[in-house]
């Protein structure tokens, strides 16, 4: 019988790779491919074909120290496991369910299988996914200087990992189902796990105190003092003797050469063979549960290849609105009141000046006393800005994807394309602005503590800020356009996101966009800036006040963009009204 | 209201409605039937502006559709199978927006008076993920009915309803034609139609096989006056050799190829 399911199995991966070969016959998933294709192996293949070894990607200040990073990395490694295993006894509540496609359930669960079997096959299916997980986190641990071995030993180790955390988790559902069946229900259980915890917790801090000295001002003087009275903390009894197992599950990954490793391979696969032999003697019914969960799963698959999903949950309380929508006037405004009401309470105007009221004062308040993460809220908040103005629009398109999908209905109101394109664009254009602004309010303050000449001018930092503010609206609006754009004109391509399923292509095609994104950003700023300096210098020459000139040109480069936005709204009206369903998105 | 004059859909090399004309007048009721494939959605989506025809015109209460959609829309509610709905908005929220874009100024007092109409008067406050599949159908229809519309097309109505909310679909369909609407009304469900409907126009393979009263039909494909939509369905789009057969009589035998559909065409409903 397990052959029938390593048949499936096998049959699926072989078929699921031929499709993805076949369709890179298409130039979209060629273009993303290559992209991504050329992307991998200029981070993380050219080290292993250049010849030249180990590449070396340092972190700050790590290779300067002399720690035996193996001797800390281990158990603060089998820290985390001891955390997951931890969680996987305290947090869930569901019954034991294994995750079974829905097809899987209808064929497998009426057929004659031995529920042993069927735990078979969920365990094999992981190991697929485990693998490839492996291998990936191989390519980017190997670049981590600070750890010895080499790429096979980090794959396998990783393997070992995640291998007894998956069967670590499995083995947990079932003896949560095992003592739900003898009454201890969750919230019961959950209080004997914390009691163990915090028995553990108290015996760990007893043992210290008589092991350790309490750390001193020395202990604290730098990273290497720290690091090693880290050291010192993690082989104090008990909690050395706590972390043991959890241990010896690291232990392989951070071998140094072959042979450790081989040495460290034993131990790590008898906590294998044990996980296993918990697992699959266990003897939990988990079909119904199992059956509920491929139903769930199913649904949030269709929602999310439909572009409708979104998020874990449907609301459940009505919403607030943001304004009183009159019945008359301006139809994209209705999208607007729309949009805000299903973006939720967080962003309502009120919620937004809540914040930039606390942001503000609180900058206010660090700057009586400037310490050294003033500019750094700046700098920060700058550079926050700066990636949203690219990330916002890309994240849009999750919401254009919805939009293609209610283009039957949408298309049947009484309005315009450029005012349809103009309403499904205005929300998302609104929460730009608002947390562009915001961020701009607060790097104005960060700023001047750094660039003391700007704000040694009477109202210069307000007027940049003021300037730079006018450019967000129309700016966003044109990265947002850039997403539209490609769903009217490339809808196969935008749609295609919905099927890439992940991978190379659906990176590639994300690392194209982002080109795209930045050229747009350039290439629309070029007329705004020439365009501004005539303003600057005319201002200067009359009135000698440069807050003024900057102030004027953050208008008059605004007003540019406005100009470019509405030619885009006009161009995409006009496409949006000649998009033909039919032809574009066939069913 | 509605007139369409040689409309022609082509879906690259694929023809999906060929040279289709008809007129449905006010407080008519239009059943449009055809076995899958025969046009019918692809009609209807070009009724609504949805897709653009190839060829042909379209006029919606005298109004050319190419010429001046945002006008022929205004007369227009279509009805989907499905209700589409915005999650996050309320029953009353969606009047809300339906009325700012179909700009309905007195939308307050018609969309109480609908929601009490349609019964779900009590559920303003909720969201869509509240209601069940007959109260979605019944919103949906509210927003569609708030501006008054002139002409109406349904397409499957009945999907999903419950024996009340056929009724009060029915109900409302036969409203509408009273109060003067021009009505088409898409189904695979004959007795709907026979129902319901005026006037019926048989699609198959894009092509318009016979049109006019339910009465016309009947006596242009049956062999009396007795016979159902169903008998004069499958005479007129010879799928199948049943014709009316009296009460009381035999069946005539059914040859092999009998309730064998003829191959599909490549797909024509997008």
């Amino acid at each position: 019988m397990i052959g029938a399911l390593v048949y499936l199995q096998l049959t699926s991966l072989r078929n699921a790779l031929s499709q993805r070969l076949r369709r890179l016959r298409h130039p979209r998933y060629l273009a993303g491919a290559i992209v991504g294709a050329a992307y991998f192996y200029v981070f993380f293949f050219r080290h292993f074909f250049s010849g030249r070894g180990r590449p070396t990607l340092h972190l700050a200040g790590l290779p300067a120290l002399t720690v035996d990073w193996p001797s800390l990395l281990e158990p603060l490694g089998a820290s985390v496991l001891f955390v997951v295993a931890a969680l996987a006894w305290i947090l869930p509540k569901d019954r034991a369910a294994l995750q079974f496609t829905e097809a899987e359930v209808a064929f497998l669960f009426p057929a004659p299988v031995a529920r042993r079997t069927l735990v078979h096959f969920k365990l094999i299916k992981s190991q697929l996914a485990i693998l490839i997980t492996s291998l990936f986190l191989a390519l980017f641990s190997n670049r981590w200087s600070f750890l010895g071995g080499n790429a096979a030993i980090h794959a396998a180790g990783w393997w070992l990992i995640f291998s007894l955390i998956n069967l670590h988790l499995l083995g947990a559902s079932f003896a949560r189902e095992r003592l739900f069946d003898f009454g201890l229900d969750p919230a019961r259980r959950r209080l004997i796990a914390f009691g163990v915890l915090a028995l553990l917790g108290a015996a760990t801090w007893l043992g210290l105190r008589h092991t350790l000295a309490p750390p001193t001002d020395a202990d604290f003087a730098g990273p290497e003092a720290m690091l090693r009275y880290g050291q010192a903390v993690f082989a104090a009894p008990p909690l050395a003797w706590v972390l043991w197992p959890f241990r010896l599950a690291v232990r392989p990954f951070l071998a140094t050469d072959a042979s450790a490793f081989l040495w460290a391979l034993g131990p790590a696969l008898l906590l294998l063979v044990g996980h296993y032999l918990w697992v699959v003697r266990s003897d939990v019914a988990f079909e119904e549960a199992s059956l509920a969960l491929s139903q769930k799963r199913a649904e949030r698959v269709a929602a999310i290849r439909g572009g409708q999903w979104r998020g874990p949950a449907r609301p459940t309380k009505p919403r607030r609105e943001p304004f009183a929508l009159a019945p008359r006037g301006p139809a994209p405004v209705a999208f607007l009141w729309k949009g805000l009401i299903a973006a939720g309470p967080l962003y309502y105007p009120r919620s937004w000046l809540i914040a930039a009221g606390v942001c503000i004062a609180g900058t206010l308040w660090l700057r009586r006393d400037p310490r050294p993460f003033v500019p750094v809220i700046g700098a920060l908040s700058l550079g926050i800005g700066a990636y949203a103005l690219l990330l916002g629009p890309m994240l849009f398109r999750r919401g254009l994807n919805l939009m293609l999908t209610r283009l039957d209905v949408v298309k049947t109101y009484p309005l315009r394309g450029w005012q349809i394109v103009l309403g499904e664009m205005f929300t998302p254009i609104a929460l730009l602005t608002a947390f562009e602004w915001l961020l701009l309010a607060l790097a104005t303050f960060g700023v001047q503590t750094i660039f003391r000449k700007i704000a040694a001018i009477p109202y210069l930092p307000g007027a940049g800020a003021v300037g730079i503010g006018l450019l967000v609206p129309p700016l966003g609006g044109l990265m947002f356009a850039i997403p539209f754009a490609a769903t009217l004109y490339f809808p196969a391509w935008m749609g295609a996101g919905n099927k890439l399923g992940g991978g190379i292509e659906a990176m590639g095609q994300r690392l194209i966009f982002f080109a795209g994104y930045v050229l747009v950003l350039v290439t629309a700023l070029i007329p705004a800036a020439l365009v501004s300096i005539a303003p600057i210098a005319i201002l200067l020459k009359l009135t000698d006040s440069l807050p003024l000139a900057v102030l004027a040109a953050g208008a008059t480069a605004s007003a540019v963009l406005v100009g470019e936005f509405a030619l885009v709204i006009w161009w995409l009206g006009r496409r949006y009204e000649e998009f033909d369903l039919s032809v574009e998105l066939p069913r | 209201m509605i007139e369409v004059s040689a409309l022609t859909k082509c879906y690259g090399e694929f023809t999906a409605v060929r040279d289709l004309s008809f007129a449905v007048r006010p407080g008519e009721v239009l059943g449009l039937v055809g076995p899958n494939g025969a046009g019918k959605t692809t009609t209807l989506r070009c009724l609504t502006g949805i897709i653009p025809p190839t060829r042909g015109a379209i006029r919606l209460g005298g109004i050319d559709l190419a010429a001046d959609p945002v006008a022929a829309k205004r007369q227009l509610a279509f009805f989907p199978d499905e209700p589409r709905l915005f999650e996050h908005l309320t029953v009353w929220q969606h009047l809300v927006f339906t009325a700012r874009l179909y700009q309905v100024a007195d939308f307050e007092a018609r969309g109480h008076a609908l929601l009490e109409q349609l019964a779900i008067a009590d559920k303003a406050a909720q969201l869509p993920g509240e209601l069940s599949r007959g109260m979605k159908q019944k919103l949906t229809l509210a927003c569609g009915l708030l501006h008054a519309p002139r002409v109406v097309l349904f397409d499957e109505p009945l999907t999903g309803l419950d024996p009340a909310g056929i009724r009060g679909m029915k109900d409302t369909m036969r409203r509408l034609a009273r109060e003067g609407a021009a009505l088409i009304l898409s189904s695979h469900l004959l007795s709907l139609l026979e129902e319901v409907c005026s006037h019926v126009l048989i699609l198959k393979n894009g092509v318009k096989i016979a049109g006019g009263s339910l009465d016309e039909v009947r006596r242009r494909f049956a062999e009396h006056a007795d016979a159902s939509l169903e008998d004069v369905f499958f005479k007129a789009t010879d799928d199948s050799p049943a014709i009316a057969v009296a009460p009381g009589a035999e069946p005539p035998v059914l040859p092999a190829s009998a309730g064998t559909a003829p191959p599909p065409p490549p797909s024509a409903q997008p």
